[in-house]
């Protein structure tokens, strides 16, 4: 069951290094595209044939996103998403030091399949110690190897990676504004449309993919058609890696197929610490809304089952939380991100995100009263599909998430003046 | 394409979005970061309107029209929505409207009477943000921000210079400046009006009134010849702001803070109260019932003494169209022929093939039209600087603009080649080689630089020849605002009212000044400024036997050599007219009442009219003659052909005194405008080239 793609080289000797992945039939379809010189339209299809799903979060059809470039020529541009700043997620940094050389030709193949000549790689800040200097100790690799720049592997194909650093802000993570960001301005979500595929980077044709989304991408364009899909359990399709976090034995990051339920995922990472119980779950990074533990015992790791269930697969980020949490302290400090981190150009994010905040403040304080649960709620409602980029509902959904599984501690809470659980 | 808003069928423009197909029939859509002439952002929210089929409420300021797309801008749903996003901009806004300037005129205020709720929810601390001194003309008071991004906006796409940007994230979002003082540019008044809210506010007119107590009038700018339009806001008889009336032909939204601030000249200390005369070496005054006679007497005393040849009649281009009529009523009415209104010029073959009148060639929204602009001798950021607005956006269009200058001065707008010319060898920038032209259409814009040329006229030519060998149209920008009207009505040595040819042609106005004659009439002049050369000026006065004054304001200069001075009204407290560079003409009434004893130009003028039995006019009789006049005039210029003119050599010793012009000097009013002179003095303190080496260290020089 355990099958791997992203994480391949984990836990070899040297992982980062060309040796590593080269051993491991690396590069291998980057060379066959260059030297077969294969239709771009024949990649594009194939990746749509794999059922392969974005893994930033909204969970796009990889091969879909790609088809909407425009078939003319002209500069197109390709970014890998390197950001990764939800709460909970921590898989792209790992793949980052760890499998460097995946991320590279997974660029390599998705600029050729849209026609891109510079692809960029955005990192997030906090990756400048180490995940920065691998990545691009990988990237002089692979150009000393000739498989990025001029005249690849002498054929007549030009792709030329940049790597390039954030300076701290999550919501350069948003597509849009990471595309500002990389045009020197200030990180702001863009609105929509037009899409980044038509006018994106510079007002260039732009696919923007996340990083897990394009290691992805070497080994199934190096199997037959039909192999990723096939990765998968009880019906769904290919692999996702879960970055296990909270009140577990073994936290870390789990390359699992799709589909396994989240009872098995859950023993991989260790189990509940302390034999505690199981209490509740963001399952997809903390702007997902919460589902109760017992709930999520019953749920499969994948798309469909986790909607079911009222929430979503999003990054993959999966928080566990044992019965001695404080569903009120969670909101408060994930209402707090979410404030702390609106970029502030919509009004009812910018102040929609710092009223929930405060207001969650004073319940903790012990200033909170019925009226403001309701407050929250409505606040919430008001903010959610009212803003330019998904932030607002990310701030929005756990608000309503947490009160709607959990209003009796919500109400304990206010009334007691401390918590239920502590 | 067929829409449905509220139920009624509308056909639509399919490239509209919503809020432009509301604006267009009528049907209000509250917004506060949406401006028609500003990119869409659509982050304020607060046009949500419903849309049938669609989950959540859009923005219809950037939702495009879809073929029967159903908008329902009255239904609960959007009331919701529009309700909501009224109460995220209400809990953090002072709501200190009491205090505020803003108020009565807030559009926050207005759009929070009709979507807001009677009492907040927000019971948490409110966000307070610290001011910064960013400018003398604009105050600020940052905690009243909406955050709405117009005033950053304005500055990224329409002036050019970006002044205002954002700082932080989320709520602690601001807009600020990174070094005080530092919002200077020509334009920036017009943030004022952009914010919807107190944020930014007219410093000069702070506390000053409510704007609810306010008269309104309109106006058209004396300050330069492209004519914006301006409503002047009086309180007690009195101007005390100024701000764009719109026209979208000429300055759309848009204002020049000369424009804006310019009116303050008019209260000036050393405006003349009474008509004075010279009696025993001294100024006394004279009542105004005697002063048109005493006046009269002077000058046909003077012609009949030294003779009508001997007689130097010099008017400013300032004046309006009814004055210039007047002056040269009479002064042609009674013979005399040295009458000028070019007095910044020194060099006058060119004349005998000048056009009819100075005209820009097109209009100013066809611009953008030509694939090649080449500015001659004018710097339009500091010159004309409402005129930068459509270059800018005529240079993302398609436009090259060239600029030849005698001054290295930059524009807010991108040049494609800017080169530094010479007065003596014009000829050897004006080449093709020298000049990447773009396929199309080129025109060719002549400054006042040139105008103040001791070698206008070779230049003139040169230019002439240029534009014909590579098929391009000549356009002018004059010095004055009414320049054209000079030309048109007369007050030239050569020509008639309409521009037919005189019989007789007179002294230009280089020659009545150099030929020193013993008499003078200066009607709006300030001969310490408004004259080629000052020294000159002051011996020809000083030498002169009579020197007759019509003026607004005393100066050194008139009160030492003035036999008569007689007050006479400013722009703004007459009835007057301009044309304006395309050849619109352009009325005005009095703004405010003029003060006892001053009364207005054009009516002093027809009083001594009527003295001399030549005439006697009403301003609606003005008006009909100068119609009359203007008539079949081709502003358009098809034909400029200035090349076959017989030019004296140029005379290298001649010094040029002045050939740029400071943006806030242009003429007398605004000389005197107290705001604009601080701005120019805080802008020149901050100027990094004008620096001393010691204040330069202590900066980072970011030029290396
Ligand atoms: C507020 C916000 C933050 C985001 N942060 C990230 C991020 O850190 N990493 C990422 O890959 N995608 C992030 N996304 C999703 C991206 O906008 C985009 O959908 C994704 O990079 C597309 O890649 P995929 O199709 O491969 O998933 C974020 C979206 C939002 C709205
Ligand atoms: S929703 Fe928030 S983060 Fe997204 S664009 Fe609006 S203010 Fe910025
Ligand atoms: S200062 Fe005024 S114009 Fe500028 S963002 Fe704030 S509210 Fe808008
Ligand atoms: S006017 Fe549409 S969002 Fe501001």
């Amino acid at each position: 069951m355990i099958n791997k793609l992203c994480t391949e080289t984990f836990g070899l000797k040297n992982p980062d290094s060309l040796k590593t992945y080269l051993d491991k039939q690396g590069y291998q379809a980057w060379k066959n595209i260059i030297t077969e010189q294969t239709p771009k339209s024949k990649i594009i299809e194939k990746i749509k044939e794999s059922g392969l799903r974005g893994k930033g979060g909204a969970g796009f059809l990889t091969g879909l996103k790609w088809s909407f470039i425009p078939l003319m020529d002209g500069q197109k541009y390709l970014v890998c998403n390197s950001d990764e700043s939800e709460p909970g997620t921590c898989k792209d940094r790992d793949i980052l030091r760890y499998n460097p050389h995946s991320i590279i030709e997974g660029m390599l193949i998705a600029s050729y399949a849209i026609g891109a000549s510079v692809a960029y790689n955005y990192l997030r800040g906090e990756f400048m110690d180490e995940q920065w200097k691998v990545f691009n100790h990988a990237l002089s690799e692979a150009y000393n190897a000739k498989l990025i720049g001029k005249n690849i592997l002498s054929s007549n194909t030009t792709i030329d990676i940049h790597a390039l650093i954030g300076a701290g802000a999550y919501i350069v993570g948003e597509e849009t504004a990471m595309l500002e960001s990389i045009e020197g301005k200030r990180g702001m979500p863009r609105i929509k449309p037009p899409f980044p595929a038509i006018k994106g980077l510079y007002g260039k044709p732009t696919i923007i993919n996340n990083t897990e989304t394009l290691a992805s991408i070497p080994k199934i364009m190096l199997n037959e058609p039909g192999w990723y899909k096939s990765l998968g359990v009880n019906d769904t399709e290919g692999m996702k890696i879960f970055s296990m976090s909270g009140h577990i034995n073994n936290p870390g990051n789990f390359e699992i197929a799709l589909g396994t339920p989240f009872s098995e995922l859950l023993n991989l990472a260790g189990g509940m610490w302390n034999e505690k119980n199981i209490k509740a779950v963001i399952p997809g990074g903390s702007s997902v809304p919460v589902v109760k533990g017992d709930i999520m015992m019953q749920v499969n790791m994948d798309y469909d089952s986790i909607a079911e269930a009222g929430s979503m697969l999003g990054s993959g980020g999966v928080i566990v939380m044992d019965e001695s949490t404080c569903m009120v302290s969670v909101l408060q400090r994930i209402s707090r991100f979410y404030y702390a981190e609106s970029c502030g150009q919509c009004t009812p994010c910018r102040e929609g995100t710092g009223w929930l905040y405060k207001i969650l403040t004073n319940i903790i304080l012990g200033k909170g009263t019925q009226n403001d649960l309701h407050q929250l709620e409505r606040i919430a409602t008001q903010i959610e599909g009212h803003c330019i980029c998904a932030l607002g509902d990310a701030a929005a959904m756990p608000v309503r998430s947490f009160l709607k599984n959990f209003w009796s501690e919500f109400e304990y809470y206010v009334d007691k003046k401390e918590s239920m659980v502590s | 394409m067929k829409v449905f808003v509220n139920n009624k069928e509308y056909s639509a423009e399919p490239e509209d979005t919503i809020i432009e197909l509301c604006d267009k029939i009528g049907v209000h859509i509250p917004r506060f970061c949406y401006h028609k002439h500003l990119s869409v952002v659509a982050s304020c929210r607060m046009c949500l309107v419903d849309i049938e089929g669609v989950k959540h409420s859009q923005p219809a300021c950037s939702t495009p029209l879809r073929e029967d797309m159903r908008i329902s801008t009255k239904s609960e749903k959007t009331k919701v929505a529009q309700k909501s996003s009224m109460e995220f901009l209400l809990i953090n806004h002072p709501l200190d409207c009491p205090i505020c300037d803003q108020a009565g005129e807030c559009e926050l205020q207005d759009i929070s009477l009709e979507h807001g709720d009677d009492h907040s929810r927000y019971m948490q601390f409110k966000r307070v943000v610290i001011d910064k001194d960013i400018s003398p003309l604009i105050s600020t008071d940052m905690t009243r921000c909406i955050h709405c991004s117009r005033c950053v906006r304005f500055g990224e796409e329409i002036s050019n210079v970006k002044e205002l940007g954002l700082l932080n994230r989320g709520e602690d979002m601001k807009i600020d400046v990174f070094i005080e003082s530092s919002v200077s540019s020509e334009l920036s008044g017009n943030m004022i009006d952009l914010c919807p809210v107190g944020a930014l506010n007219n410093k000069p007119y702070r506390y000053t009134a409510r704007t609810w107590d306010l008269r309104q009038i309109c106006g058209i700018s004396p300050h330069d010849c492209i004519g914006s339009n301006i409503n002047y806001h009086t309180y007690n008889n009195k101007i005390v702001r100024a701000v764009p009336s719109e026209n979208p032909d000429i300055n759309q939204t848009w204002l020049s803070d000369r424009d804006r601030f310019g009116y303050e000249g008019i209260y000036s200390e050393d405006r003349v109260k009474k008509s004075q005369m010279r009696v025993d070496g001294k100024l006394v005054e004279l009542d105004f019932e005697s002063t048109p006679s005493e006046v009269n007497n002077l000058i046909n005393n003077n012609i009949k003494k030294y003779g009508k040849e001997k007689i130097g009649c010099l008017i400013s281009g300032q004046s309006t169209s009814e004055e210039l009529f007047m002056f040269q009523k009479i002064f042609k009415g009674l013979g005399v022929s040295n009458i000028d209104h070019r007095t910044k010029e020194s060099n006058f073959d060119y004349q005998k093939n000048y056009p009819l009148m100075p005209s820009l060639g097109c209009n100013l929204e066809d611009l953008d039209e030509y694939e090649n602009i080449i500015l001659i001798g004018v710097n339009i950021k500091t010159e004309y600087p409402i005129l930068s607005i459509r270059l800018n956006l005529a240079t993302k269009n398609k436009t090259r603009v060239h600029s030849f200058n005698f001054n290295s001065l930059d524009e807010n707008f991108d040049l494609h080649c800017k080169k530094i010319i010479d007065h003596s060898n014009i000829e050897s920038f004006l080449n093709v080689n020298n000049i990447e032209l773009d396929q199309g259409k080129t025109l060719i814009i002549i400054g006042p630089s040139v105008s103040r040329s001791p070698n206008q006229s070779n230049i003139l030519q040169s230019i002439s020849k240029f534009s014909s060998s590579i098929d391009a149209k000549i356009g002018f920008l004059t010095e004055s605002c009414n320049s054209t009207s000079g030309w048109l009505l007369g007050n030239v040595p050569h020509r008639e009212l309409g521009g037919n040819q005189s019989s007789i042609i007179g002294k230009n106005s280089y020659q009545m000044i150099t030929d020193k004659l013993p008499s003078y009439i200066l009607y709006n002049l300030e001969p310490e400024h408004d004259f080629f050369d000052k020294s000159l000026v002051e011996s020809a006065l000083e030498s002169s036997e009579c020197n007759i004054f019509f003026t607004s304001y005393i100066t050194p200069m008139i009160e030492k050599y003035a036999h008569i001075i007689v007050p006479i009204t400013t722009f703004a407290e007459a009835d007057g007219s301009y044309i304006n560079i395309e050849g619109t003409y352009q009325t005005f009434r009095p703004i405010v009442q003029p003060s006892k004893n001053i009364y207005e130009g054009w009516s002093i003028l027809n009083k001594i009219l009527k003295l001399n039995n030549l005439g006697d006019y009403s301003v609606a009789n003005i008006r009909d003659e100068l119609k009359k006049s203007l008539e079949g005039l081709d502003f358009n210029m098809s034909k400029t052909d200035m090349s076959n003119t017989n030019i004296s050599p140029y005379i290298e010793n001649k010094i040029l005194k002045e050939s740029y012009r400071e943006t806030n000097q242009t003429d007398l009013i605004v000389r005197r405008s107290e705001s604009l002179n601080q701005a120019t003095k805080i802008k020149n303190k901050l100027n990094y080239k004008n620096m001393n080496n010691e204040v330069k260290k202590s900066y980072i020089d970011i030029t290396k």
